[in-house]
């Protein structure tokens, strides 16, 4: 028994060394700190990005992609500008079935609504990316006439982000750096401050944006618009001079003019055509899906294609739904009527009739509707662009400017332009100044109906308390002075509490 | 179709499961006949139960000093030869005290083993090694394989619920296969709370995938002293899972059975169609509307759509294993099926398992063993957790108008305009029908591990851990039109994701005696661990032929995203063990972590504790206290960490996916979609625990009790950020300090009178909740909920975690005068709501909000008892919680009339004039005073007791069994949560956290209820 216990110990001893071996290999494996470094493998970091003139492309663009999200032209841009005025109502489906838009269809507006936390964080999101785009691209070493483009594109984004929340919420937070995590609670800045701000980013930009682009840069950022979008914020500060004088830029520029056609505005195969000036671009089945911020698509068809019709690719939520009042306004026999609402004796899809029994008011949205028959696919993934700013805005906006400069008789022309082109009679010679507000305030509304632009024509020509109070209950009638601007939203105060809230809600 | 594929699919997984488990089961009974040795002495006997008298089956039998032994067999007997006369043998069987006996000239013995009630000797299992009960000075409850047994649990958590003190466990779902949230004293974070869940020895790993009739003991470590040697993660507490081994001795083969049936516990009281057109009518009418509905009487009663979506479900589950072996070689090898359907249509679990354990002795010195789990599980679900209708099968069966019948010229009927709630979304029954969601998961988990002794009193052991997760999940929504509502074109979701992860550690270990009163142990060892997660997910829609659903026949490809992620960890750590005499107790404990989390800096944190006991009934001067078998003080304090947090939080990251669209198509836009944080580090809980455990007349009773003081510093909070960043995902920031106090009780009683045996035992314990700071100092408020803006809780310095947050209501307006004496609200009007002017400044606004209730209970409590006469035994187990509130916002949608759809019973009892109703605010559908608004009006009391689990089993007298052959036969029925006593209107009080929030705790979205289960059982052991 004795020298197998020897043995025994022997190749006992071996082992315990073998162990040990294996011991120290694991830990001196184990001892490497290079295991704990792990980068994102979806992501790029910081340090290896901004250092060529892709880079500085791509972070602008990623400037322009709030432009398709829920806040703005998504959804909450034409749900408000149209639904808390009296040219449409929210539709049907009850106060559970989108509270956000019937809030502004009652006036019973709520820090909670959520199109306008939506508009809050989107255009921040816009601004954000603005920001670091305008940061960082003066840095990079890269051709100095796309730098300068660039960065006149990252200004007139961030310039119109900023008009879009002063608009709904007067006094905002101007940030034009990206801020860090320490100093992420800001104060509201003045509203008069914003405007100096959004005057300024837009007025660099237009002086160092290319009138026209070619290819695959169509639907960037013009010379074009952001003289157009600089006359209107004029127009918000009533300084007509210049307003007019960058309507007048756009308008001598030669690169703008009206189409034939009316209803080609707003159809997907007359994209970026002459007559736009700014349009905000979508297109159906892009890598983030058919819904949601990060989808290419919009909202749009599926929110107001009517409720019940049953006919394929004619199926939605029928909201932003035509007033009557509306319909009252155009004159008999404007085409511009047929286009702009759907109503008993439209033709739809498939030769199909309008049957007015699917709205509560008979009417349903038609602008931005997909028209092509047979359309087969998702209507929350819509294709079409949204045309933000077209020249017979431009020609309008400059119109009224020569109005309120008291060149009537000079603005007459350019209101008889737009009416020329649907067919209509010429405004009749010698209106007085008021007659002919009154006569390009009609002509607004009819041209530019359901495109979001009715409440904030209301709200900037002082017509919003008295418009809306002869609307019926609960389709805005009980609004009141403090409505004029919106609620911030309550979840950012939550987190913010240096914001203060708008008196009244 | 695919219904008839997935039943064929688990046929074919039981029968591979029953075919391998009888192959190695032959291969085991190969292994027994090698067993033979030379003879001196040839001894047989019976081993019996000291009391009852019953035989003991699988006693181990072991000659001291030598690795030869046996087992007793299916009678208690046990033959076996030994050296000589001399010889000692060893008895042994869990649960009892060992006894030691010399052969001498006898040659048929007869032993009787005592229950060891006190369970002194039992073993626990700790971080990195075991230890005797008696010996431990930390706080750590356990739950055995027979107490697992008693219930027939689905998973590893249900198992635990309602045994354990200071470990509040909750369902966040109870749709078959739903997650459950676990918390270890109290909530002890903002962020992620849950505990570190630690698989035979590995951390890590799919707890789903466990059956749990495979597990022998399950460990919470719940005090830092216990926890920290997992300093990293071990914050939260520790669950340490142990799966089943084999003994040496004869082949045990067992089998189970159950079937259950199962049934919807609950309704909630709803209107019927009549009472819905009625109500409806009268909103509008308050509004100035036209009303819907001509002759509401007309339209009886209509569908109960509760009913019609819920369904009697059966579930069923068969497990068979193989233990056995010998000295050399142990195994235990299981196969096991799940199968269960869910109570509402549509919603469905199983999971089939296997697993080989074995562990090989090569020589005296060196050992080596694996454990192999393989599972598979399959779930499909209803969507739930969503506040909305038509997203949520369950709110949308209690919102559906009843007025619209289930079914309508042979197919799902819907709803035919607004009267009807068409904006509620579809037919439930019939979009849980044909709606597909089918989540698969597939998963190996292995165990590997080399121990060598070198020496006697020396250990090293090198474990190497695996876990790979495969899942697949699809969703087909086909094409449908009932009534208005449609869907035009069918949509498809897959997703295919990934997850590998592996570790590696090594421990030494070193016993020795110093002198005769001195021992100490000594553990150093580190670990190291890698995994990546990866995921591909795509979604489709437009089928030419609903039948054929793959990607590639869809019209048009909607999104194709890849995601991936990677963390490491390494950890060094030691213990020291020293005990004086037996009766003066240390240990101590450190580790350092280092977690790829972090940046660079940050990575490591240190977590050191120690813990005293002193075994005061070991002390002479108390050895005459006769009653007192056990007294034993406990003293612990410690750190330990968490960082359970999302990835490259310290990082600047730059997402690539923010497309924008020129020129008619995509181009690419980088921004960053995150705030980084760099100075990012851990999460540290110090934690001290003072406890008593005493055991009373021969440990017939024995209570244990603890109070402890857990304060969490530097907690990571993913602080919501304001908006106006640009940025909407909050980064992780270590904001704020959270404190957890609490008392738990646990005590036990069991005793036997004649063939009477009975045992009681009960769990008590509070966890005080308090927010002593927070970073900024400012509220943090919750996540959004969806679609609805509003922030639900809040949680604040001085309160606890996740306080609802909302308006104080104090009755209706009864009249006109009500309204001008109260502050100015807007759009009032009597029998509105009256909201409470918190902040006293004449305006009601959202600055009258306030804390409205907390959903962390007082205190909970689990309640146990067993009797067993002569063959037939009876187990029972309650549990429930006390004191907590619940945020219905299931009634935030039925108790409004501004909601389209139906509503609870409750609105009848609504204001219809003066002195009506001082509650139920009048039905209105514009809603002016926005009575909808979020108040104390759907917070609810959540305290409730619950009838968890009751089993009358019946054992086979040994008579019978001898003519099958058969060691044990059992048969049993039960029922899991045959009744619940509460006070809360919605489905179900046992509410966990919304993706699993600790600031999203206790709210109904509209859950999947817990069912009631009737199940029947039968065992059979050979």
């Amino acid at each position: 028994m004795k020298s197998p216990s020897y043995k025994f110990k022997k190749s006992k001893v071996m082992k315990f060394i073998k162990g040990l071996t294996l011991l120290a290999l694991v830990l001196i494996a184990g001892c490497s700190d290079e295991i704990l470094t792990k980068n994102s493998p979806n992501e790029v970091t910081a340090a290896n990005f901004y250092k060529n003139s892709d880079d500085a492309v791509a972070a602008v663009n990623a400037a322009y992609d709030p432009l398709q999200y829920g806040g703005l032209f998504k959804n909450s841009y034409w749900s408000i500008g149209d639904i808390a005025s009296d040219d449409a109502y929210k539709g049907d489906g009850g106060k559970s079935d989108g509270p956000a838009w019937w809030e502004f269809d009652l006036f019973d507006i709520n820090s909670t609504n959520s199109l306008l936390a939506d508009s809050w964080a989107d255009s921040y999101t816009g601004i954000y990316r603005a920001n670091i785009a305008l940061k960082e691209i003066p840095n990079i070493d890269m051709d100095s006439n796309l730098q300068g483009r660039l960065i006149g594109e990252a200004k007139f984004l961030r310039g119109f982000y900023y008009f879009w929340l002063v608009r709904l919420f007067g006094d905002v937070p101007l940030i034009t750096k990206p801020q860090k995590l320490g100093d992420l609670k800001v104060q509201r800045t003045a509203k008069s401050e914003v405007y100096n701000q959004i005057i300024k980013d837009m007025s660099e930009a237009a002086s160092a944006l290319p009138e026209t682009y070619a290819g695959s840069n169509q639907g960037r950022i013009t010379k074009g618009a952001a003289n157009a979008m600089l006359a209107k914020v004029y127009m918000w500060q009533k300084n007509w001079d210049k307003a007019a004088e960058y309507s007048k830029k756009v308008i001598d520029s030669g690169v703008y003019e009206l189409l034939d056609s009316y209803a080609d505005n707003f159809k997907e195969e007359y994209e970026n055509s002459k007559e736009s000036v700014f349009e905000v671009q979508f297109m159906k089945g892009g890598p983030n899906g058919a819904w949601g911020n990060a989808s290419d698509g919009t909202i749009q068809h599926i929110s107001i294609a009517p409720r019940n019709s049953g006919v394929a690719g004619l199926e939605g939520w029928g909201f932003d739904m035509p007033t009557q009042d509306l319909v009252d306004e155009f004159e008999s026999g404007d085409p511009r009527l047929e286009t702009t609402v759907l109503m008993q004796g439209s033709t739809i899809q498939g030769g199909k009739q309008y049957d007015p029994a699917w709205s509560s008011t008979g009417y349903n949205t038609r602008k931005y509707l997909i028209k092509r028959d047979g359309f087969i696919g998702s209507g929350s993934d819509s294709p079409v662009n949204y045309r933000v700013m077209r020249y017979s805005e431009v020609l309008l906006n400059y119109a009224e400017a020569l109005n309120e400069m008291g060149e009537t008789s000079k603005a007459k022309q350019y209101v008889d332009q737009v009416r020329e082109r649907v067919g209509l009679n010429e405004l009749q010679a010698g209106l007085s100044q008021s007659e002919f507000r009154e006569a390009v305030y009609h002509e607004r509304r009819v041209e530019l109906a359901l495109e979001g632009h009715r409440w904030w024509d209301l709200v900037r020509t002082g017509r919003a308390l008295e418009v809306m109070q002869d609307q019926p209950n609960g389709h805005g009638g009980q609004i009141q002075e403090h409505n004029l601007i919106f609620p911030i939203p309550q979840s950012e105060i939550d987190v913010n509490p240096d914001l203060s809230q708008n008196p009244g809600y | 179709m695919k219904r008839i594929k997935k039943v064929s699919r688990s046929l074919a997984s039981i029968r591979l499961a029953i075919g391998m488990v009888l192959c190695l089961f032959i291969i085991s009974g190969l292994t027994n006949s090698v067993n033979g040795q030379g003879n001196e002495v040839r001894v047989t006997g019976t081993v019996t139960d000291s009391l009852a008298g019953q035989t003991l089956i699988g006693v181990n039998v072991v000659v001291k000093g030598t690795n030869s032994g046996t087992v007793t067999n299916g009678d208690g007997e046990f033959a076996l030869t030994v050296p000589n006369r001399n010889s000692v043998l060893v008895f042994s069987y869990v649960g009892y005290k060992s006894k030691e006996v010399t052969v001498g000239d006898k040659r048929d013995l007869n032993i009787q083993l005592t229950k060891d009630v006190g369970s002194l000797s039992e073993v626990v299992v700790v971080g990195y090694g075991t230890k005797r009960r008696a010996d431990v000075t930390s706080s750590i409850s356990s739950v055995s394989s027979d107490e697992i047994a008693e219930q027939t649990a689905t998973n590893l958590n249900q198992a635990m619920q309602g045994r354990i003190s200071g470990v509040n466990i909750t369902q966040n779902s109870g749709a078959p296969g739903a997650g459950i949230s676990v918390d270890v004293r109290g909530i002890g974070t903002i962020g992620n709370s849950s505990p570190l869940y630690v698989i035979d020895g590995i951390p890590g790993g799919d707890i789903n995938s466990i059956n749990p009739q495979n597990i022998e003991s399950i460990e919470i470590l719940k005090d830092a002293s216990a926890a920290a040697i997992y300093g990293a993660n071990g914050a939260n507490g520790v669950v340490l899972v142990t799966t089943k081994g084999g003994s040496s001795g004869e082949t045990m083969v067992n089998f189970d059975m159950t079937y259950g049936i199962q049934e919807l516990s609950n309704k909630v009281d709803m209107l019927n169609a009549e009472q819905y057109a009625r109500m409806q009518n009268e909103a509008r009418s308050a509004s100035g509307l036209q009303t819907y509905w001509d002759n509401p009487s007309s339209l009886g009663s209509g569908t109960d759509w509760q009913d019609a979506l819920s369904r009697n479900a059966g579930v069923q589950k068969y497990n068979l294993s193989v233990s056995g072996g010998n000295e050399k070689l142990q195994y235990f090898i299981s196969g096991g099926h799940y199968d269960q359907e869910g109570v509402l249509i549509g919603s469905g679990y199983n999971r089939s398992t296997i697993r080989v354990n074995a562990d090989y002795r090569v020589s005296d010195f060196f050992k080596i063993g694996n454990k192999i789990s393989l599972a598979r599980t399959n779930q499909a679900s209803i969507p739930e957790d969503y506040p909305f209708a038509s997203d949520n099968r369950i709110v949308g069966a209690l919102e559906m108008s009843p007025t619209v019948p289930v079914y309508r010229d042979g197919t799902f009927a819907g709803p035919q305009g607004d009267f009807e709630g068409s904006s509620q979304g579809p037919n439930p029954v019939g979009m849980a029908t044909i709606n597909d969601v089918d989540d698969e998961s597939s998963n190996v988990s292995n165990r590997a591990y080399i121990e060598v002794n070198p020496l006697n009193n020396l250990t090293i052991r090198s474990e190497f851990g695996i876990d790979y997760t495969d899942g697949n999940y699809y969703e087909f929504q086909p094409t449908y039109r009932w009534g208005i509502t449609s869907n035009a074109i069918a949509q498809l979701y897959r997703g295919s994701s990934n997850s590998f992860g592996w570790t590696s550690q090594t421990t030494v270990n070193y016993l020795d005696t110093f002198g005769e009163y001195h021992d100490v142990e000594l553990l150093g060892g580190f670990s190291i661990n890698e995994s990546r997660y990866e995921s591909i997910d795509a979604s489709a829609q437009g089928f030419i032929n609903e039948d054929v659903t793959v990607l590639s026949a869809a019209d048009q490809i909607n999104s194709l995203s890849e995601y991936a992620e990677e963390q490491s960890m390494i950890g060094y750590f030691g213990r020291v063990n020293y005990s004086y005499k037996n009766k003066y107790l240390f240990t101590g404990n450190v580790r350092v972590d280092g977690s790829s989390k972090f940046g660079e800096g940050h990575r490591y944190g240190t977590f050191p504790s120690f813990s005293l006991g002193w075994r005061a009934s070991e002390e002479e001067f108390l050895s005459d206290v006769g009653f007192l078998s056990n007294l034993k003080f406990r003293f612990s304090w410690g750190k330990s960490g968490n960082s359970q947090i999302g990835n490259y939080n310290y990082a600047t990251r730059l997402n690539l996916s923010q497309y924008y669209v020129l020129g008619g198509g995509i181009v690419p836009g980088v921004a960053p979609t995150s705030v980084p944080n760099e100075e990012v580090k851990w999460e540290t809980t110090t934690q001290t625990n003072v406890g008593v455990d005493i055991g009373l007349f021969e440990d017939k009773v024995n209570l244990s009790a603890d109070y402890y003081v857990k304060t969490t510093s530097d907690m990571l909070v993913p602080v919501p950020i304001p908006s106006s960043a640009g940025i909407t995902e909050a980064p992780y920031q270590n904001a704020g300090k959270v404190e957890n106090k609490g008392f738990e009780l646990s005590l036990k009683y069991q005793d036997s009178v004649g063939d009477l045996s009975y045992n009681v035992g009960g769990n008590f314990s509070t966890a005080k909740n308090k927010v002593l700071s927070l970073g900024g100092g400012l509220p943090i408020s919750s996540p959004i909920l969806y679609r609805e803006s509003v922030r639900l809780t809040r949680t604040q310095k001085g309160r606890s975690i996740g306080e609802f947050y909302g308006y104080k209501t104090n009755g209706l307006f009864q009249n006109q005068q009500d309204i001008s004496n109260h502050a100015t609200q807007p759009g009032a009007e009597p029998g509105d709501i009256r909201f409470v002017d918190v902040n006293d400044d004449g305006v009601i606004n959202d600055d009258d909000r306030t804390y409205i209730g907390s959903p962390i209970p007082d205190f909970q409590y689990g309640f146990n008892a067993g009797v067993s006469y002569k063959n037939f035994d009876l187990k029972l187990l309650i549990s429930g919680v006390y004191g907590n509130e619940l945020m219905n916002t299931v009634g935030y949608r039925l108790l409004n009339g501004s909601h389209v759809g139906n509503k609870m019973a409750g609105v009848l009892d609504r204001w219809t004039g003066e002195g009506t109703s001082n509650s139920m605010p009048r039905l209105t559908w514009n809603d002016p005073n926005n009575n909808a608004r979020i108040s104390d009006r759907y917070v609810e009391d959540g305290s409730y007791l619950r009838l968890k689990n009751v089993q009358i089993g019946y054992n086979l007298p040994n008579s019978l069994l001898n003519k099958f052959g058969a060691r044990k036969v059992r048969v049993y029925v039960s029922g899991r949560n045959l009744f619940t006593i509460t006070d809360y209107n919605g489905f179900d009080p046992e509410l966990g956290k919304v993706d699993n929030n600790n600031l999203n705790y206790g709210i109904d979205m509209g859950n999947y209820p817990v069912p009631r289960t009737f199940n029947v059982g039968l065992n059979i052991g050979f």
